[in-house]
Parts: C-alpha cells; sequence; structure tokens
C-alpha cells in the first residue's frame, strides 16, 4: 500500500557511522522523513528509516529508491556520503580495494543521483548533496584512488547540475576536510596530524559545521546555488 | 495492447511539450514524428522527461516495469527512439516479447 507523505523526505547513504549518521540525524530533528540507506544497520536511537543496500550493487540501489517511491512517492533531499578508503601506495593496492573504491564512491553515487532526480523531478524540486574530501585538492600519497573517485564525484556534479536545473534540481559538493571518523582514524596517526596542522583551518571539523552548510543548500536560500564545491577547513 | 501503449506515449509527449512551452502551444504529433535529430518535434531534454515519464506510466498505469535507457535501448539499430512508432513497438516487445 502506497503511503504518500507530507513530509520532507531526505535520502543518507551511508548511514550507519561518521558523516552519514551525524547527517542523518540533522535532518531528522528538523523534520525530514530520513531514509537510510547502508550495508550496515545504524544505531536504534536514529529516528530514520532503513533500507539495507550495497553500494556497489546498481540493482541493489535502483530496488531501495523503487521502494522509497512506492512508499512515500517523494525525494526531496539526497546525500551522497557512503564512501570506502583504502589509502595506500597504488603499487601494492589489491584489484578488490580499487574496485570497492570506485564501485562505491563513485558508481554508487552515480546511480542513487540517477534514480533521485527521477522521483525529484515530479516535484520540481530536488537537493543532491554529494560528499568530497580534501584530498582531491590535496592530493596525498596513497590516496590516489580514493581522490580520483571523489574528483570524479565533483565533476559529474557540476554537469548534472546544468541537466537538471530547470526541473527545480540543484546538485552541489559539500567537500569536507579532517573529520573525526573511523575512516579518518584508519590512517597514520602521525600523517593525519601533520596533515591537520597543516590546514588553513587547522582542527577538525564538526557536525555542525557540516550540517550548517546543509541547512543552507536545502533552504530557499540554495535555490540558485548549484554546480558548486564547498570546501570546509578553508581548503581551495 | 498496442493502442494503449500508444496512447500512453502520444499522452506523456504532448504533456511534456506543453510544459515545456508553458501550456501555450498545443503540439501537432503523429506516429511518425521524429523524437530526435532533424525535423524532431521535441529537444533532447525534453525526450529525456518523456522517457521517465513513460517508464513511470508503464509502471503506474499497466504494472509493468519497463527500462527505455538500458544498453540495448540505447545501442540498438534502428533507435527505439526514431519515432513515437518505433518507440511504441520497442514498447510492446519488451512487454509483450519479440
Amino acid at each position: 500500500m502506497t503511503n504518500i507523505t507530507d513530509r520532507r523526505v531526505a535520502i543518507v547513504t551511508g548511514v550507519s557511522r561518521g558523516v552519514g549518521l551525524g547527517i542523518a540525524r540533522h535532518l531528522s530533528q528538523s523534520n525530514f522523513l530520513v531514509v537510510g540507506i547502508s550495508r550496515s544497520t545504524p544505531p536504534n536511537d536514529l529516528d530514520a528509516v532503513h533500507i539495507y543496500a550495497d553500494l556497489t550493487d546498481s540493482d541493489s540501489i535502483v530496488s531501495a529508491f523503487d521502494e522509497i517511491k512506492k512508499q512515500y512517492g517523494r525525494v526531496d533531499v539526497l546525500v551522497n556520503n557512503a564512501a570506502v578508503l583504502d589509502s595506500q601506495y597504488l603499487m601494492i593496492m589489491s584489484t578488490k580495494s580499487i574496485e570497492s573504491m570506485i564501485c562505491t564512491n563513485l558508481t554508487g553515487a552515480v546511480i542513487a543521483a540517477r534514480e533521485a532526480m527521477k522521483i525529484m523531478r515530479k516535484n520540481k524540486y530536488g537537493r543532491i548533496i554529494n560528499i568530497s574530501s580534501m584530498a582531491t585538492v590535496l592530493k596525498p600519497k596513497g590516496d590516489s584512488v580514493y581522490a580520483a573517485t571523489k574528483s570524479a564525484v565533483e565533476m559529474f556534479s557540476s554537469i548534472t547540475a546544468k541537466e537538471v536545473f530547470t526541473m527545480g534540481i540543484t546538485s552541489n559538493v559539500l567537500s569536507i576536510s579532517a573529520y573525526d571518523t573511523e575512516m579518518f582514524r584508519s590512517l597514520n596517526y602521525e600523517r593525519v596530524q601533520k596533515i591537520i596542522d597543516g590546514l588553513p583551518v587547522p582542527g577538525l571539523v564538526g557536525i555542525n559545521d557540516v550540517t550548517n552548510i546543509l541547512d543552507y543548500l536545502i533552504s530557499s536560500a540554495g535555490d540558485s546555488i548549484t554546480g558548486q564545491v564547498i570546501r570546509l577547513g578553508g581548503i581551495s | 495492447m498496442s493502442e494503449q501503449i500508444l496512447a500512453l506515449v502520444v499522452e506523456n509527449i504532448q504533456k511534456n511539450i506543453s510544459d515545456e512551452q508553458n501550456g501555450e502551444i498545443s503540439p501537432i504529433i503523429s506516429p511518425d514524428s521524429p523524437l530526435f535529430g532533424e525535423g524532431a518535434v521535441i529537444d533532447s531534454l525534453t525526450l529525456v522527461n518523456i522517457i521517465v515519464d513513460v517508464e513511470d506510466s508503464l509502471l503506474t498505469k499497466f504494472n509493468k516495469s519497463v527500462c527505455l535507457s538500458n544498453d540495448e535501448a540505447v545501442f540498438r539499430e534502428p533507435s527505439p527512439f526514431t519515432s513515437i512508432t518505433t518507440l511504441v513497438d520497442y514498447i510492446a516487445e519488451l512487454i509483450d516479447g519479440p
């Protein structure tokens, strides 16, 4: 049975932890009906509908969006957050790691955006926020594939922004600098500290830094803001 | 079934052209109207919207899940998007089998 909702619907990929979880909590508190998509189950106290989907599997993503369309009939916001990182010199990086990063970080984001756009255009409103990384600017050794996928996402977002603006849909990138996640902590400590110290705005960013930008992009003030990459940490 | 598909396709084309032109001009289309290329009655973005709407209508009205944007449709020769007739034939083939 179709359960069309009057509440605004926000989809967050990679919702089980880190930035995705923080964004989902914030959107939920902002009265969005949050649908979290991830391979792992988010914490029980998150007020969100969870759909299990493997972001490396296109069919799995399409099925998730079909379900969302049937249940809620609308998508207002998509936060493409899911990502995996294996920081390693390319010569000793496994093919599995390379494929995993490309499929999750790039293909998964592209398929999710495509499916979201199809639903958003019906209401002539949509906000797609693609999460990127400071790695695309800092270009650290070991992040060749990760940064390549995120750079590709930035380009993808910029071009699709042109395609969908007349449909009331915007597409932007929020590039996060040093955020205290499991992914970030998996990196070498000395290397991480060196990166943080070298940032124009030294230190970790908090979830409020992320959600302040997110709120602006989602608000009516963000109606004409599209095709942009907004970088935290003073990185340019 | 083909007549129903034709009606559905034409309805979506008219709706999208009308939306594109703010409802001011009633589009004149025929089954042989080209959908892209020389003499096309619509631009590329409108064709994209029509494809998505037709997929959506087939699902909601006939409970048929049809993908018109997969590799088979895109690379097939002649293209299913050559005219309204070829598009309707292609959809009927997907639903009923060749």
